[in-house]
């Protein structure tokens, strides 16, 4: 059954169909939540409640966009509203855990400085400011084109340039240091 | 490693554990029938549409309102005297004279 097609019934009033959106959605909210704000204690509780809005929202969306830009754009706003809230910054101890990416063509010390520097990476994404990491997060994790990640921020294509120019300058500012 | 490089490297990130949150969003959303999605869409058009008729209608009984207020002034005026009135006056006025008078 099409995005559309679902949320129509939805509409209807066929309340159920809705958790065939949320089965299709909730690891991709998940994954970006977890991009966003590397806190996996809040990802399902973040991700719970970006489902929450959208059963909400959606009398208002108008398929003049894809359904997943517009749930992406509902993340990106229910993730900066609980940041703010909880005042939490994503930092290397809420990101550890991950499994570490090895490689075979590393050998042991150049492994150890290749987790290291990842590690720095996340760190320094974490400092990022909202805006900035938003863009770059939908930029380099997901694949999104300028325009799609203007449509999710709602802000002009010269925007999106300059805020992942920007994020993208401080983090070779942070790693370097 | 490039800035990009290493970004790349982390793109491969997800969340390691699967999520499954179907049934505490449909009892957060069944829970709250107030906001319930209402049957159909707000067609903003017919109501703009309808208002403006109302407006239309509102003004064309306005103008039939006031237009019969004039005709009624105008037939409700000052009663304006009748010829007969003064008729009657002057006939009284010659009667009198008409009594004769007793001579000395």
């Amino acid at each position: 059954m099409e995005d559309k097609q679902i949320v129509e019934a939805v509409l209807a009033g066929d309340t159920r169909k809705f958790a065939l959106i949320v089965e299709r959605y909730q690891q991709i909210v998940a994954n970006l939540t977890y991009k966003l704000c590397g806190n996996r204690l809040e990802v399902e509780e973040v991700t719970q409640q970006v489902f929450v809005e959208l059963y909400t929202a959606l009398p208002r969306f108008r398929f003049d966009s894809q359904l997943s830009s517009f749930i992406y754009r509902i993340t990106v706003n229910v993730v900066c509203k609980m940041m703010n809230k909880a005042k939490r910054f994503v930092s290397a101890d809420a990101m550890e855990g991950l499994p570490e990416q090895r490689s075979e063509d590393r050998n042991a010390q150049q492994q150890i400085i290749y987790n290291e520097q990842m590690e720095q990476l996340r760190t320094a994404i974490g400092h990022l400011k909202d805006e900035q990491r938003t863009a770059l997060v939908l930029y380099t994790f997901e694949d999104f084109s300028y325009q799609q990640i203007a449509d999710v921020m709602q802000c002009s294509l010269s925007k999106v340039e300059s805020l992942i120019f920007r994020a993208k300058k401080n983090l070779a500012k942070e790693v370097r240091q | 490693m490039t800035i990009e490089q290493q970004l790349d490297e982390l793109s491969g990130l997800e969340y390691p554990k699967k999520v499954d949150v179907v049934d505490q969003v449909m009892a957060e959303v069944e829970k709250k029938p107030y906001l319930r999605p209402v049957h159909g869409r707000v067609n903003w058009q017919r109501i703009s549409a309808i208002a403006a008729a109302a407006v239309v209608v509102l003004v064309a009984v306005n103008v039939v309102v006031f237009n019969n207020l004039g005709h009624d002034n105008g037939s409700q005026g000052i009663p304006v005297a009748q010829d007969n009135d003064w008729n009657t006056i002057e006939e009284e006025a010659v009667d009198t004279n008409n009594t004769a008078l007793p001579t000395i």
